[in-house]
């Protein structure tokens, strides 16, 4: 048992200096200061959260239910926490091979691993599940029991989410993912966890309280423990003797699948050691497409690259579609009237090309493999042009997204839509082209750790600041045109912005041209 | 083949890291050029290529001028930077079909270019990898055999040799000579003065970025017994 312990010690260990040194942060004294901090930082809202969701049902007159929603809602969070980390433990990470040599019985390798699954879930568990056990002992005048059941429950509710992630995992290697899609799995789960969040946040401030109340009353039967849960909360003690039952057999049940996982992952280390194959046959591609597809694959290949712009992509959408399952965002609610539709969804629509300024960082973002395309027969022009081509490609997609969300919830008309989209069109080319600008006045290129690309860069931080200069636009066309109708401000700005480009163009065809030459390899 | 006409780089409005630097290199000639550390050599073969404008002072490659026709002048020639620093999240094989596609070669040709040179420099069986998993000599060699796979005339290595194993060391001098004797070009920095000697139809001799001799290496040695070495050592040292 001893030899376990030092193992769980040992991965524990493994475990955050990986996390440290994929902070960007170093790996120093100071960079476990910040890691640190961070989490501690990270626990105040999730702290918050569950004070909030007691006083959300004390208000209600339900303070019971409370302790339901926390479990159910733990349990969820715990379950999609779970899965990425263990699919990464035990088939990305792949420290078996030489773990395995070691004079240790086979049944703790997986359990070892489960076990820091384990602990990093108690924590989570902790903080978000303390507070409401503590405040609804402290109302029921025990906050011993509320403070020790609560621990009691705050350990051993993540068997069964772990017990799910382990099977969830193994299902997924049926279904043949492997160590190689860990980006792919890491970003899925991270943005239903997202959603998870943001979907709770919406659905506590909603107005009426029915909805939540349904919601957690019907989620509650499908979950039995959360009734096990609610009643030993409130006193009585014999609740714990499922609770013990369900963590035993959770237990036994880990074991089974962490040797087989651990036999997978074994496997696949074995089976990794084949090269890949590959085709030397190849239609050839367009220059300008293959440009186009080296710059989108730098977004793409890259998680630090990629999950900025997703997240900065995806969260007004993801707003307006919890906002809206939760009942919260209706026509009515959000706007009075066809116009001020129109402004959300353009709004909306218009979002990715305000935030993501992806071609402020379009050279910055090759780092030292700028040379490459420079010593190409490819006129300058050409190179600039894919550069553009890729901001105006991702964030179209993005708008076009959100205009399908906007007609999924709103009445629009077709004028107003295409107006709306006429004006997003021409803002995103506008904004692609501009932003480009300041990226050959300012290119960065000696970067070590790609975040220090994109975040903490000034060249974003003055894009995103001069934004606000825009509403220049559409005040002018108003101040021309005095009382026209939305559709026709819109389209009218739509039009000035694409004067505008023209001249950006213009100017980049001719000045930047050179100055892009300048840029040293 | 290769032509500078007083070429000069100013860095920073005032050092100049390459000083009125005139040569020509003919067709079919393996060129070297050497010199200390911190010559100018890079920035020379950075302006050559494109990636840095000269100051003052033309380039012709081919004829072609590279300030007026750029694209027409860099269809000539492929460059091995002295740093395989390339965009590695891709596989070698796409890296490959990128610069076949960007220089033209038909889906014919590479198929058999890059089979012949990924054999011969022993990278074949890893091309279906990622390139991030490469180690620094094999994102060299695929580097290298992305800058034969067009078989243009002019071939433009830095410092190509340092990090090579022997064996793809010695892949390497054949194929230069295998260019040239096809009526390609070589030109390419180096500090491993024996295989300047050795492989070298001529050389240029770089001093603080200044060009202080370019001949034959049997006419820089003037018929003396020194090495290339002692000859070089005893050409730079009043720096
Ligand atoms: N980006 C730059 N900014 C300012 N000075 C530079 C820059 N790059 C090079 N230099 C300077 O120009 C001079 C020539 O450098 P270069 O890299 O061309 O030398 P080199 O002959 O290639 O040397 P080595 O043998 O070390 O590779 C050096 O004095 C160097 O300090
Ligand atoms: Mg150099």
């Amino acid at each position: 048992m001893r030899k376990f312990f030092v193992l769980v010690k040992f991965e524990l260990m493994d475990f955050f200096s990986k996390y440290q040194s994929g902070s960007g942060w170093g790996t120093g004294r100071r960079g476990k200061g910040l890691v640190i901090l961070t989490l501690l930082l990270l626990m105040i809202p999730f702290t918050q959260m569950s004070i909030g969701v007691y006083h959300r049902f004390y208000g209600l007159g339900r303070p019971e239910l409370a302790v339901a929603f926390m479990i159910l809602l733990t349990f969820l969070l715990m379950t999609l926490t779970a899965i990425p980390l263990i699919y990464s433990l035990f088939l990305y990470r792949n420290d078996f091979q030489y773990l395995s040599a070691l004079p240790i019985p086979e049944s703790y390798l997986g359990m070892a691993k489960l076990s820091i699954v384990w602990l990093y879930l108690v924590g989570i568990n902790l903080v978000l599940w303390l507070p409401v056990s503590i405040l609804t002992g402290l109302d029921l005048g025990w906050i011993d029991r509320g403070l020790i059941t609560g621990f009691l429950i705050g350990i051993l509710t993540p068997f069964p989410p772990l017990f799910f992630s382990t099977l969830a995992v193994l299902a997924l290697t049926l279904v043949g993912v492997k160590g190689r899609r860990k980006n792919l799995i890491s970003t899925f789960f991270g943005f239903a966890l997202l959603g998870l969040v943001l979907g709770t946040q919406l659905f506590l401030t909603s107005e009426s309280g029915v909805g939540l109340i349904a919601l957690t009353e019907g989620w509650s039967r499908y979950y039995p423990p959360t009734a096990w849960m609610v009643r030993l909360i409130s006193g009585s003690r014999a609740n714990i003797i499922p609770l013990m039952g369900l963590t035993v057999g959770c237990y036994w049940g880990l074991q089974t699948g962490a040797g087989r996982l651990y036999r997978i992952a074994l496997h696949q280390a074995e089976t990794n050691s084949t090269l890949q194959s590959f085709s030397l046959f190849e239609q050839p591609k367009s220059k300008y497409r293959q440009l186009l597809r080296r710059n989108l694959l730098i977004i793409g290949k890259q998680p630090v690259f990629l999950m900025n712009t997703l997240l900065t992509l995806v969260v007004p959408g993801l707003i307006l579609l919890a906002g809206f399952l939760a009942g919260d965002f209706t026509p009515e609610n959000l706007a009075e009237g066809q116009s001020q539709l129109t402004l959300v969804w353009v709004g909306l629509a218009s979002a990715p090309a305000l935030l993501v300024n992806l071609s402020v960082t379009a050279i910055t973002r090759e780092g030292k493999a700028f040379w490459e395309t420079k010593v190409l027969p490819v006129t300058t022009w050409d190179n600039l042009r894919s550069r553009i081509g890729t901001t105006i490609l991702i964030n179209l997609t993005a708008s076009m997204v959100m205009l399908i969300l906007a007609l999924l919830c709103f009445p629009l008309t077709i004028s107003s839509v295409i107006s709306g989209l006429f004006f997003v069109v021409m803002l995103t080319v506008f904004l692609a082209h501009s932003d480009l600008v300041l990226n050959i006045y300012r290119p960065f290129l000696n970067w070590s750790h790609p975040a220090a690309a994109i975040k903490n860069n000034l060249n974003v931080i003055l894009s995103l600041a001069s934004r606000p200069l825009l509403t220049v636009i559409p005040v002018l066309t108003v101040f021309c045109l005095p009382g026209a109708s939305l559709s026709a401000i819109l389209f009218y700005s739509g039009l000035l912005l694409f004067l505008l480009t023209l001249l950006v163009r213009k100017f980049l065809q001719t000045v930047m041209v050179e100055k892009f030459d300048q840029i040293g390899g | 083949m290769l032509v500078l006409n007083k070429v000069t780089k100013t860095y920073d409005g005032e050092k100049k890291a390459v000083n009125q630097l005139s040569l020509e290199v003919a067709p079919g000639e393996i060129f070297g050029f050497i010199g200390p550390n911190g010559a100018g050599k890079t920035t020379t073969i950075k302006m050559i290529t494109g990636l840095l404008p000269p100051t003052a002072g033309q380039i012709l490659i081919n004829g072609v001028d590279l300030a007026t026709s750029p694209v027409a002048a860099k269809r000539n020639f492929t460059y091995v930077p002295d740093h395989p620093e390339i965009f590695s999240a891709i596989r070698g094989i796409d890296y490959l079909h990128f610069l076949a596609d960007m220089y033209d070669v038909s889906a014919q040709t590479r198929r058999v270019r890059i089979e012949q040179y990924t054999q011969l420099f022993g990278i074949y069986d890893f091309l279906g990898e990622i390139i991030q998993s490469y180690s620094h000599g094999m994102k060299q060699k695929l580097v290298i055999c992305g800058a034969l796979l067009p078989e243009a005339p002019l071939f433009i290595l830095d410092e190509p040799l340092v990090g090579l194993d022997p064996l793809a060391a010695k892949h390497l001098k054949e194929i230069m000579g295998k260019r040239c004797a096809a009526g390609g070009t070589v030109f390419f920095s180096s500090h491993l003065l024996t295989i300047v000697e050795q492989i070298c139809d001529r050389i240029a001799v770089i001093n603080q970025g200044e060009l202080i001799a370019c001949d034959r290496p049997e006419r820089i040695k003037n018929g003396s017994n020194h090495s290339l070495e002692e000859i070089f050592l005893e050409l730079t040292k009043d720096a």
